[in-house]
């Protein structure tokens, strides 16, 4: 498992990585989710040893970022968010370069690159040149290099910027069976929809600060401590939030258009109920009394414009 | 690492195979032209072993300054950085990888040195020396390429400042203090590669029948096997120095900009 405690960097004033702590568990697929500048790549290559925290550390399974950092390297397979590949050099050469700097036994590494082509769906660029693969093979055979130790964790910065949708939803497969064989997968991204709908936990950050991490539903709960019902009324709009203010539970109710207004409460689904009851039983026309669901997108954006925490 | 050694020769035998050899041939003969020039009468050894050097030079340089830098640049650095293995071991391979290109480079070039004429005989003594002497520089040479490589973010930079260098080095130094002070003179000629294997030579004239009158009052030739010997250690030992040097710089910024890779996508 991995383990980060207070991870912090430092550039002279500018704090990139501030104390962030979290811990994923084998199997978990993890969206490291935050604006551009948001400290994600500094945070993943705070985990790969390249780069030196300022403070606090990490550790997978038990090897510690700063005291056994080849113990670690052993461990985790890096795609760097801008990377490039040899030239003049075939895709098994590749992979037999990187398998023999991890040391994997020569009687062993033909089928080991026949493992990780075939994952990756390469099997059939065996031989052909690196330089002439396209942008999302050369993406999947950087996948298939970091796969050649069989590492623990995955750390996978910004996969899937530059790739076309159809490459994309390849490569999502791809995360969600290396989750499914029991590897941790941390897989950063600035654009949202691209993770959420995979990822087993998410965690946003923003500033260098960790403002939520969770699952999904987690996250969308801890966000969204209440319910928010969007009314729509004909008539005295005024006397209908009057109305709603005065009834318990009601957190907040205000004018949200010219017939409507929306309601923040704390109520369970029979307060909900009564709500409306109540509405009708003054004598208030609704046309409109609908419950607004929110998805991790709205908390996205709410926690990353400060709006909430 | 012997992928090092399989992409060089892919590079110089691969696609743009043509340029490569016409680029070399070009250099190639306009050395040989100078040469011709310089020792018109006969194939003397030490023209031929200057044109080795020459080639060397030119040579060493293009084939490793990329090495480390081109990486950066290219940006497949951080993922050799990220495998288990240590600095001196990424030094280790890539140097390795180009030692046996520099190797057969010698290896050929040899084969003119060694059919050379040497005037005053004593052919195989001279001829090893000569060619130890030049293999020497050329892996000091190499050691220092890598160690610029090792310092710069573009293969570019490290490539001008090699060739820099050299120039001030071999060409720009000696004549300064030339003109300047005879016994700083000696001393930027010592190191000087060209001027040694000239030497090699000068030393038999010294040992029959002295040609250069001055040559016996300068208490640094004492015998033209031990004058070359001595360049072989003090490059080999250069080379080592450089290779270590730039096993302390293999970080994955180079030092130009260091910080200056905050990529805004
Ligand atoms: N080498 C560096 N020197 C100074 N500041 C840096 C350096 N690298 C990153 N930063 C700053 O740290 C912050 C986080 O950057 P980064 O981790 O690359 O963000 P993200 O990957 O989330 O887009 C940014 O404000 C960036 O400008
Ligand atoms: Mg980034």
């Amino acid at each position: 498992m991995l383990e980060v405690e207070n991870l912090r960097k430092a550039y002279g004033p500018l704090l990139a990585v501030d104390d962030i702590s979290f811990s994923l568990q084998p199997g978990d697929v993890f969206g490291f989710i935050g604006p551009n500048g948001a400290g994600k790549t500094t945070t993943i290559r705070m985990l790969t040893t390249l780069l030196e925290p300022t403070a606090g550390t990490a550790r997978i399974n038990g090897a510690d970022i700063w005291r056994d950092p080849m113990g670690v390297r052993r461990q985790i397979g890096y795609m760097p968010d801008f990377f490039g590949l040899y030239d003049d050099i075939k895709v098994w050469e590749y992979l037999d370069f990187f398998a023999a700097i991890y040391k994997i036994p020569t009687s062993e590494r033909q089928s080991v690159i026949d493992n990780v082509l075939e994952l990756t769906d390469l099997s059939g660029k065996r031989d052909s040149f690196v330089q002439t693969l396209s942008r999302g093979m050369q993406q999947r055979l950087c996948l298939a290099k970091c796969l050649v130790h069989d590492p623990m964790l995955l750390l996978l910065d910004e996969p899937a910027s530059g790739l076309d949708p159809r490459a994309r939803a390849e490569f999502k497969e791809l995360v969600l069976e290396l989750g499914r064989m029991g590897k941790i997968v941390i897989v950063s991204s600035h654009i949202l929809p691209e993770l959420a709908a995979f990822c087993s936990k998410v965690g946003i950050i923003e500033r260098g600060r960790m403002l939520a991490f969770g699952s999904v539903n987690d996250i969308v709960k801890q966000a969204r401590a209440g319910r928010h019902v969007d009314v729509r009324v004909i008539g005295e709009l005024d006397g209908a939030v009057d109305v709603i203010k005065s009834m318990p539970h009601v957190l907040r109710a205000d004018v949200s258009g010219p017939s409507s207004f929306a309601i923040e409460f704390s109520g369970d689904e029979q307060d909900q109920a009564q709500l409306l009851a109540t509405l009708i039983d003054k004598g208030i026309r609704v046309i409109d009394f609908r419950e607004r669901k929110f998805d991790l997108e709205d908390v996205f954006l709410q926690v990353t414009t400060g709006a909430v925490n | 690492m012997l992928i090092e050694t399989k992409r060089f020769l892919r590079r110089f035998m691969g696609a743009n195979v043509v340029n490569n050899w016409v680029v070399i041939l070009i250099i190639s003969s306009l050395l040989l032209t100078i040469n011709a020039m310089i020792y018109i009468n006969d194939f003397h050894f030490v023209g031929s072993s200057m044109f080795a050097l020459f080639l060397i030079v030119i040579l060493v340089p293009v084939m490793l300054h990329g090495a480390i830098a081109g990486e950066r640049e290219r940006r497949s650095w951080d993922m050799l950085l990220v495998a288990p293995i240590t600095k001196q071991q990424i030094i280790a391979g890539k140097f390795l990888g180009v030692a046996s290109g520099i190797a057969a480079i010698i290896a050929v070039l040899s084969i003119s040195i060694f059919a050379s004429d040497y005037p005053n005989g004593d052919r195989v003594l001279t001829g090893v020396t000569v060619v130890l002497v030049i293999a020497a520089f050329a892996y000091g040479l190499a050691g220092f390429t890598l160690f610029i490589s090792a310092r710069s973010r573009r293969s570019m930079t490290a490539l001008g400042v090699v060739y820099g260098c050299l120039f001030l080095g071999l060409l720009v130094m000696p004549m300064v203090t030339a003109t300047a002070n005879y016994e700083q003179a000696e001393f930027w000629l010592y190191l000087n590669p060209f001027y040694a294997v000239s030497q090699v030579n000068a030393e038999r004239y010294v040992y029959t029948e002295s040609v250069f009158s001055g040559a016996a009052s300068q208490p640094l030739r004492n015998g033209y096997f031990l004058y070359g010997v001595l360049h072989t250690i003090v490059y080999f030992a250069c080379g080592m120095l450089f290779l270590y040097l730039s096993t302390l710089a293999l970080n994955s910024e180079g030092w130009e900009h260091p910080g200056a890779n905050k990529e805004t996508t």
